[in-house]
């Protein structure tokens, strides 16, 4: 692994004839404008939707034929533009990325079939009961927040977007000074660079400021909100609430601290639902690493009649996790999961090109990955104590449930943390 | 300056490795395979254990792969679900190891680990940083030998399995679309037909008495096989393996019995009543086992047919009509015939027969004309680089050789893969096209929304 420039990441690998490319630019869905949520998300969509004279289904049968991948997204931390192709094929690919970023057609008839599609894939997450209870848990955890908006858009949002607003956005928005590139696998580093002067290297600058990202406000209390659909016999249960973001120098005890409490098999919360009480085929906690705001998210789906023993056992071990923290044993065990299990996370040079990738996104140090295990040695006990005591509240969690209403409204009233109950239907986000 | 330090023979690993060695713990040399500059190994114990070896110094990580002969088409009608909820009980005690030792132990060595049961196999994997081989080489033959199979522990996972059955089928209706096109194009007989976590009656039913008896008759080195790619030595994964498996006896293995495809006379078709926004359906047909000369073809012709944006159904259904959201194919690669299935989910308020004409006439015109020479080009690219990539990470590679053994009898299948696609002709396409799409035997459940509103 090397960098060629400051902003230009290559690992060689020539045991495959594969190149896997990537570049971050610094359009995210933060920078959808208010009441038009879904632009950027339209706007990554549109490019592999025609360009440089290609329609789109030519466009795809081409990178079928190299045996390639493009894939354009964004995320609340960047837009990325990844893919990889067979290495025999890589100068056709470079052509074909170089048209799809900076020769779009944004053509009407494809702009009105991705909002209908869009349109149809909004309604279809009300099947999945987890993506369901997703949307519900991050819309209200976030509420008016930056962070509640809907990455792909809402009905509502959808139908004030023109394609005239997705070109002048693309105009506006999509290039200006890359956050970084990254190359792996059967090419050389004078190549990378080519690859890259070629195809984002030709975007102009974007005009965009930092998007203002308030802080988000505490959860008032605990409350719960049923999501109801029927015919459930099981339900999918988020617990959570906004924390630090992956930057924060209290980052790494909090999530040495969450790998204690529902990181790994082994941990408290998988031990007394799932192997002591078998109350869940899941069970785990987690600490979303994000460049400005964090969450910890307790994550199960238990059957009906366990649903509320689940959520009150959940939340009783919160409350103990926060306020006694962890011991000595539990967090040199965890330690030395983290430490020992990190080279497989670099195992591959796609793994860990990713990796690095995320550390530009994040806004962390290139040499995270480098020193991890040294950050993770000087954790101790008190430093988890002090993250959790600062940065988690037992009293200000949000409660979202997708289950059928009637069968947990009883229940749930035995149970007294709630600050407020309700029932909201589960099409009507 | 060069190294003068002789490479030596599998032959000669043995030799040492032999020498004193019980009959139950020799080591026998079966093949080296040679793939690009890596040299891969197939040994075999005394006492069955299977046994393939890719060293792979490249990274400082390994993967472990125990893959054991036996899935849901072993089971019995009544006990359906024992192969899958006996994986679970496998991470419980053993006379060596308390209860959630072998989890914690792992752990700490930094591994990741789990398992999976399907129709033919049952698998447990473990990936490591390098230098643990005797940990993991000694846990998994602890647990082959010694698991503690005790009421409480058959009890505490049966609820897990009940709920991870709640949430991959009752309460997912792509899960009871599936389950329900088994049933129909197999019968509740064949075991097919019948789900791999198992009927929820029959997950409830299962005895301690059953689960001791499917321990003592499948859990033993004859049934099983040891995959180990990465950073590992021959010579010391040979070892470790000898000392830690070696004294377990020789015992029969299980009869094999052989699975007929359904051959319906007449079109099986069902509706369900589900949860859903949209019309769904799944159509299949009777494929081939993964012996079969025509399993390449067969793979080929479904990239062709939904293989991308720009495969022949995908574009029809999704690009241009827009009548679909998603439309995706499957070959399966079991030791006997499994089904070929299409997947559709309709646009909201759009009838799925809408989309099933045009699939007749696109699986018609495809037997009628087959490929073109650029579909099967395409085809071609696309299959060598998803080959490539799975190729990366050890654990995709001790999968991918550890369900050839099992499946195919022979982990060079998963190897010379990537030659018998190349060598697939237009013809060939062609020719299964009209081999697998005949009507009379196809099976269809269709999925209808029925919640208010829903379209």
């Amino acid at each position: 692994m090397s960098w060629i420039d400051e902003k230009t990441l290559w690992i060689a690998d020539h045991t495959r004839p594969l190149v896997t490319v990537a570049s971050v630019l610094p359009l995210s869905l933060l920078h959808d404008p208010l009441g038009k949520e879904g632009l950027t998300y339209l706007t990554c969509q549109m490019l592999t939707r025609g360009a440089g004279g290609l329609t789109r289904a030519q466009l795809h049968e081409e990178l079928d034929v190299l045996g390639a991948q493009l894939h354009v997204s964004a995320s609340r931390n960047g837009m990325t533009v990844s893919g990889d192709v067979l290495s025999r094929n890589l100068d056709a690919y470079q052509e074909l990325v170089g048209k799809v970023l900076t020769r779009p057609h944004f053509d009407r008839e494809e702009f009105e079939k991705l909002k209908r599609q869009t349109l149809a894939e909004l309604e279809q997450v009300r099947d999945h009961d987890d993506a369901l209870g997703s949307r519900f848990f991050v819309r209200e955890l976030f509420n008016d927040h930056p962070y509640g908006r809907p990455s792909m858009g809402t009905e509502a949002s959808l139908a004030q977007i023109e394609l005239e607003d997705v070109r002048a956005w693309y105009e506006r928005a999509v290039g200006g000074a890359t956050v970084v590139h990254a190359g792996c696998g059967d090419l050389s580093a004078a190549r990378m660079q080519e690859f890259v002067s070629e195809t984002v290297g030709r975007l102009g600058p974007a005009q965009l400021s930092r998007p203002e990202i308030p802080e988000p406000s505490l959860v008032d209390g605990r409350p719960v909100t049923l999501v109801d659909k029927p015919g459930r016999s099981q339900t999918q249960v988020f617990i959570g609430q906004p924390t630090i973001p992956a930057t924060h120098p209290e980052y790494i005890p909090l999530m040495v601290g969450n790998t204690v409490f529902g990181g790994t098999f082994t941990a408290r919360l998988s031990h007394e639902i799932r192997e002591k009480r078998g109350w869940s085929y899941g069970v785990s906690s987690s600490v979303a690493a994000d460049r400005q705001i964090g969450t910890m998210t307790m994550r199960f789906y238990p059957a009906n009649e366990q649903t509320v023993p689940a959520i009150r056992l959940a939340d009783a071990m919160y409350q103990s996790f926060v306020s006694a923290g962890v011991t000595l044993v539990e967090t040199e065990a965890a330690k030395r999961y983290l430490t020992q299990s990190h080279p497989l996370s670099i195992e591959t040079p796609e793994r860990e090109l990713h990796q690095r990738l995320s550390l530009r996104l994040l806004g962390r140090d290139d040499d995270w990955l480098d020193g991890f295990s040294e950050r993770i040695a000087a954790v101790t006990p008190e430093a988890i104590g002090n993250a959790l005591r600062r940065h988690l509240d037992p009293d200000r969690m949000l409660t979202t449930v997708v289950c059928t209403a009637a069968d947990l409204e009883e229940a749930i009233e035995t149970w007294d943390r709630p600050t407020a109950t309700r029932v909201v239907a589960y099409d009507s986000l | 300056m060069a190294s003068t330090a002789k490479v030596q023979s599998p032959e000669e690993w043995l030799s040492t490795l032999n020498h004193g060695a019980s009959e139950s713990a020799r080591l026998e040399h079966v093949l080296t395979h040679a793939h690009g500059p890596a040299q891969i190994h197939q040994f075999r114990m005394g006492n069955g254990l299977d046994i393939v070896l890719w060293p792979d110094h490249r990274a400082p990580v390994f993967s472990y792969h125990t893959w054991f002969s036996v899935g849901s088409r072993h089971e019995e009608l009544g006990r359906t679900g024992m192969a899958h909820l006996f994986e679970h009980m496998m991470f419980k005690a053993t006379a060596n190891t308390e209860e959630g030792e072998f989890d914690r132990v792992m752990e700490a060595h930094g591994a990741q680990t789990n398992a999976a049961t399907w129709v033919d196999w049952t698998y447990y994997r473990e990936k490591l940083p390098a230098g643990n081989l005797e940990l993991v080489c000694r846990l998994e033959a602890d647990r082959m030998e010694h698991l503690i199979v005790d009421a409480n522990q058959l009890e505490s996972e049966r609820e897990v399995v009940i709920n991870e059955r709640l949430l991959r089928v009752d309460n997912d209706p792509e899960g009871q679309l599936y389950e329900r096109l088994y049933a129909e194009a197999y019968g509740t007989e064949h075991p097919y037909g019948w789900p791999t976590i198992g009927w929820m009656a029959d997950i409830r039913a299962i005895s301690l008495e059953d689960c001791v008896a499917f321990y003592d008759r499948y859990y033993a080195p004859s049934s099983a096989t040891v995959v180990i790619v990465g950073d590992v030595t021959p010579e010391d994964a040979l070892g470790l393996l000898q000392r830690y498996y070696g004294h377990l006896p020789a015992r029969e293995r299980a009869a094999d019995r052989v699975l007929e495809p359904p051959l319906h006379e007449r079109e099986v078709r069902v509706e369900l009543s589900l949860p859903i926004t949209s019309e769904m359906a799944l159509y299949a047909w009777p494929a081939y086992g993964v012996l079969h000369p025509d399993h390449a073809a067969m793979e080929v012709l479904d990239e062709i047919l939904t293989g991308g944006v720009s495969s022949r159904l995908y574009h029809a259904l999704v690009v241009d009509s827009e009548m679909a959201t998603q439309i995706g194919g499957w070959t399966p690669s079991w030791r006997y015939p499994g089904l070929y299935e299409l997947a559709v989910t309709m646009r909201p308020g759009l009838p799925v027969l809408e989309a099933e004409q045009r699939i007749d006439a696109i699986l018609k015109n495809m037997a009628e004309e087959g490929p073109s020479e650029r579909e099967l080009l395409k085809a071609s690219a696309c299959l060598e680089a998803d080959l490539l990539r799975g190729l990366s990470d050890t654990n995709n590679r001790a999968r991918e050789l550890g369900e050839a053994a099992v499946s195919a009898g022979d982990f060079r299948w998963a190897l010379r893969r990537a030659e018998s696609l190349r060598q697939v002709t237009v013809s060939d396409v062609q020719r299964v096209a009209q081999d697998l799409f005949q009507p009379e035997r196809r099976t269809v459940v269709l999925g209808r929304p029925n919640i208010e509103g829903a379209s």
